[in-house]
């Protein structure tokens, strides 16, 4: 077998190739929290991931044709943006569609479907306590729990909320803090009813 | 049962406004003292507690769906960032490049911005960086002598905002320049050096 050199591959590999693997290791980077936005914003697990997908595309249209403005740091902030604007669509079209099909049975099935595809995963949480945890989110006003998201694991700051969400950063302030005190509390009473041991 | 209008005015009249409660009360004053968007020992402890919960992970067959939308797009990379590679097991071939060497680069770029920046407290402009022209003397040969220099302004990128420790948002702007000086010898033969050069400016940026 002929030996490889390293060096030969390296400078024959195109310079796509690099761009993808970048682009991959960024997606399993902020993938995970983009998505997560995504869920709390539509109704099924594949609806995050269309709106996510579409998001995608917007920002890589832009950069494609250089009508982005700012480096990779504003990438964030806009594919919230533009996640939470494709999800509101998508709602208003849901909305019109509902009312012409009944819809009981396909809710039932979404339920079913949605509890193979949890919102959280980790080694330091029992399944519970993921399991309470997002079950208490869903039921949240979404105004409340889109803050909590981007705020704890989307990692924005309350600047960066109110322009993803257009407001001002003392109201979504406000509203980060209605909302953890009305989780926290939501989960105290699971706990004490024994349905979560933190 | 019917009044008339004057009774009615004077009623309403009477009626007052209800106070604000503590709660609100206090949540106006940190909102105008601009402490409303700092957390509690008590929050920060409940955040730390959710943030044990990591987002599910995606997908592989999203992953390659999503990857697929970014082929053939140039991955932008800030030129003022160095990429530190990360930590893989079983992968240590491809490594393109070390740890010591981005952490070299970095420090090589903090060294140069600390030589293009102006000091703290300067209000110096960038166009008084432009009267005085660096020295290539190392790259040109003895004999010759600084005949003309250019800054060659080409392009002024925004790069958006960015926060410093002290909560102010600055936005940051390139300029980006493209250097050319001229050296002359006796013989009048011409030796012309160009240097590619980026300087980064902070300017406040207005909130409301």
């Amino acid at each position: 077998m002929d030996e490889v050199n390293p060096m030969t591959l390296h400078t024959a590999a195109p310079q796509s190739a690099s761009a993808a693997s970048a682009w991959r290791e960024w997606l399993v980077d902020h993938g995970p929290k983009l998505l997560l936005f995504a869920r709390q914003q539509t109704r099924s697990h594949e609806d995050a991931k269309d709106v996510f997908q579409d998001a995608l595309v917007k920002l890589v249209d832009k950069v494609r044709t250089g009508e982005f403005v700012g480096g990779q740091e504003a990438w964030q902030p806009y594919l919230y943006t533009a996640i939470r604007r494709l999800a509101i669509d998508l709602s208003r079209r849901d909305d019109r569609r509902k009312r012409r099909e009944d819809s009981v049975s396909a809710d039932s099935e979404t339920d079913q479907y949605e509890a193979f595809h949890p919102w959280f995963e980790g080694d330091e949480s029992d399944d519970e306590t993921r399991s309470q945890l997002e079950s208490r989110l869903k039921e949240l006003p979404e105004k409340f729990s889109e803050v909590i998201i981007l705020k704890v694991w989307g990692e924005r700051t309350f600047a960066e909320i109110g322009e993803t969400i257009g407001i001002s950063q003392n109201t979504a302030a406000s509203r980060y803090r209605y909302g953890l005190e009305a989780l926290k509390k939501s989960l105290s009473t699971a706990r004490r009813r024994g349905d979560l041991s933190i | 049962m019917k009044q008339d209008p004057p009774t009615l005015d004077g009623e309403l009249r009477k009626l007052q406004s209800a106070s604000l409660d503590d709660a609100f009360l206090a949540r106006l004053e940190s909102s105008a003292a601009g402490t409303w968007t700092e957390l509690t020992r008590d929050e920060l402890q409940f955040e730390l507690f959710l943030r044990q919960n990591s987002p599910a992970g995606l997908s592989t067959d999203f992953l390659t769906r999503l990857e697929s939308v970014t082929r053939n797009v140039h991955f932008t990379v800030n030129e003022k960032i160095v990429l530190f590679p990360k930590e893989r097991g079983a992968t240590g071939a491809s490594k393109k490049y070390s740890t010591w060497a981005a952490a070299a680069a970095v420090a090589f770029i903090g060294a140069a911005s600390a030589l293009m920046l102006p000091s703290k407290g300067s209000n110096s402009q960038v166009a008084q960086n432009l009267s005085t022209a660096p020295a290539y003397s190392a790259a040109v040969p003895q004999n010759f002598v600084p005949a003309s220099f250019n800054r060659g302004l080409s392009a002024v990128h925004d790069e958006g905002i960015v926060w410093k420790d002290n909560k102010q948002p600055q936005r940051l702007l390139r300029f980006v320049y493209m250097e050319k000086m001229t050296y002359k010898d006796a013989n009048g033969r011409i030796v012309e050096v160009e240097q590619p050069k980026a300087l980064y400016r902070l300017l406040p940026e207005n909130t409301d």
